[in-house]
């Protein structure tokens, strides 16, 4: 008995210390990180390469020209995954839902149809959708990145819906005349839904004025108004000179000499302004008519010159080609009202009484200056905005104007969902770089590079 | 007979003990070999890219006054923008009979290496290579890549390769 005792403590501590030695005297792999942080330093280096040749910016929004013209090159990388996605900004498509008309459909898609700033072209895809369904415009994501509601609707039954959408980052805008009756929170016609959404409430006040409408300065960039307000003010806008004439009628200027010459029209404050293209072969300029006489009275203008129409001002941003031309809105613009229905509608104010939500406006309804009457209200609900617009196309929209196409797209580009759509391989280090661009309209956006191993 | 089951299991144990530590001690120092040449070549690479050398015109200078081999521009001081007259510079010595073993002495290295540049200029690539006209076994070799811009024109890799003899 004793002898087996012996022979179970020692078994016991055989195993015992065997255990320990094992712990201790390891010969695990020695495994590093090498493989990757190479990957990390070749991603740095590239993005900052590029940033060096001054190619960052067209290389974001182009990776096929990144991958042909640069990365294919770069022998160290040749044989891995990369993939470059861009966040923060518009990308070079915007995904539009529309619960709106056909025309409306064309409308936008014409607003959209020659966009272009900072030396690069957006464009919109437009889709038709009916609320409940938001169609996702062929965006490969759940939703497009801004539905537009272009028509009134009780938007009641689809607040989850709606606030979903919201929730995901993306955007909406309502362009609709509202009867205060609506949102004044009086009984059974209230739609909750306007006031949910959009952050409504009607106001009792007096008969609306006549002003014009103009913006309302953004006291600093965290305002929601911001990025609406910088759109329409820096995003050259594009005028076609269609018609081919012998020589740029003038009244009062001396006759410019050209080899060729096209007139166009600009429209704004619910008057045409024709212009024309003096091309030559060193440099072009542009001829304005400011006072509707149908000849010239302003001129020459090139290219990044300021000129006023009328008490408005303007940049010659491009002379784009021998038919185009690229204008950028300045400030303090003014809209020819068109908040005004009847004193029935549009009396709407932010439901918090922050007048920092109101883009634009036609003065203020009282002596303090608190309360403005508004034309576009903004809202932000989770990770979206949105805006509620006074219907600028009431009277149609064959009447509506250039500035009216400009604040669309600016509300659009503003409040469109900045995300990337791009989902990335997961194998792969991701490098980020902040990349800024301020040729017409200062973007900020981080680039990031994935490079990995395929195996 | 404990006497002698322990000192079976004592015997058992020192034999365990002294096989694992001479299985695992020439591994941990071939590990840290290689770890020593990985941080070596990354080094010199990260001098090549970022930094200008010494005296900041080194370029100009007889390879007796060289203290420092850098090719960045003093002028932009800006990460991974090298200056072509460095390149052109660093290149001309690399091909001198001395060349490879002057460039190891002014970076102070004591292990073997190749630098090898690519100009990706169209419509071909322009290369040179920096090593000894020595051949030598490789052992542990290990490489940096860096991608770099020249003059803010063009852009280019430096493949900096190390081993143990």
């Amino acid at each position: 008995m004793k002898g087996q005792i012996s022979l179970i403590e020692a078994v016991l501590s055989a195993a015992a210390l065997f255990i320990a030695f094992n712990m201790i005297i390891t010969t695990a792999e020695y495994q590093t990180k090498w493989k990757e942080s190479i990957n990390l330093v070749e991603g740095r280096d590239i993005l900052i390469t590029v940033d060096r040749l001054g190619r960052l910016h067209d290389y974001s929004f182009s990776s096929a020209s990144f991958s042909s013209e640069f990365l294919n090159r770069i022998d160290a990388i040749k044989d891995a995954v990369r993939k470059i996605e861009i966040q923060g900004t518009v990308g070079n498509t915007i995904y539009v839902a529309c619960d709106c008309t056909a025309e409306q459909i064309s409308y936008l898609q014409g607003v959209f149809n020659d966009v272009k700033f900072n030396t690069r072209s957006v464009s919109a895809s437009v889709c038709s959708t009916t609320l409940p369904t938001i169609n996702t415009c062929g965006s490969g994501t759940a939703y497009p990145d801004i539905l537009i509601i272009w028509r009134y609707d009780s938007l009641t039954p689809h607040v989850s819906v709606l606030t979903n959408f919201l929730n995901d980052g993306n955007g909406l805008i309502e362009i609709t005349d509202i009867q205060n009756s609506k949102v004044d929170g009086q009984g059974a016609d209230d739609d909750e839904g306007q006031k949910t959404i959009f952050g409504l409430k009607s106001i009792s006040e007096g008969n609306f004025p006549s002003n014009p409408d103009e913006f309302l300065q953004p006291l600093n960039s965290s305002q929601v108004t911001y990025q609406s307000y910088k759109w329409f003010y820096h995003s050259p806008y594009s005028l076609t000179a269609p018609t081919i004439v012998v020589s740029v009628p003038v009244d009062t200027l001396p006759p410019p000499v050209c080899l060729t010459v096209r007139e166009g029209d600009f429209r704004f404050q619910d008057a045409d302004h024709k212009f024309w293209i003096c091309n030559n072969i060193v440099s072009s300029s542009v001829f304005f008519d400011t006072d509707n006489t149908d000849k010239a009275d302003l001129g020459p203008i090139s290219k990044g010159q300021r000129f006023s129409i009328v008490d408005s001002d303007f940049k010659l941003s491009y002379i784009d080609a021998t038919d185009k031309i690229r204008v950028s809105f300045k400030p303090e613009y003014l809209f020819n009202d068109f908040i005004v229905k009847n004193n029935g509608h549009n009396k709407l104010a932010p439901s918090n009484d922050d007048k920092n939500k109101v883009l634009l406006s036609m003065g203020y309804w009282d002596a303090n200056r608190k309360k403005p009457i508004a034309g576009i209200i903004l809202n932000t609900i989770g990770l979206g905005k949105t805006a509620w617009m006074a219907d600028f196309s009431r009277d149609g929209l064959s009447n509506t104007n250039d500035d009216h196409k400009q604040l669309l797209a600016s509300m659009v580009l503003s409040l469109a969902d900045k995300r990337s759509r791009e989902t990335f391989q997961p194998v792969g280090q991701i490098t980020s770089y902040i990349n800024v661009n301020s040729t017409d309209i200062l973007e900020i956006y981080k680039v990031e590079l994935s490079i990995g191993s395929p195996f | 007979m404990d006497f002698y089951v322990a000192l079976v299991i004592f015997i058992g144990f020192l034999a365990y003990i002294t096989f694992q530590l001479f299985q695992t001690v020439p591994e941990s120092s071939a590990n840290v070999k290689e770890e020593t040449i990985r941080i070596e070549a990354y080094q010199i690479s990260e001098l090549l890219v970022n930094n200008a050398g010494y005296p900041l015109n080194w370029e100009a200078q007889p390879l007796s006054g060289i203290k420092g081999i850098g090719l960045s521009d003093p002028a932009k001081n800006m990460a991974n923008y090298l200056l072509k007259a460095k390149l052109d510079r660093l290149n001309a010595i690399c091909q001198t009979p001395t060349g490879y073993e002057d460039i190891k002495r002014i970076l102070e290295m004591n292990n073997e290496m190749t630098i090898t540049f690519i100009e990706h200029t169209l419509p071909t690539d322009t290369t040179w290579i920096c090593k000894s006209s020595v051949p030598t076994n490789k052992k542990v070799a290990f490489n940096v890549s860096r991608t770099v811009s020249i003059g803010g024109n063009s852009f280019g890799e430096i493949i900096v390769e190390m081993w143990k003899i």
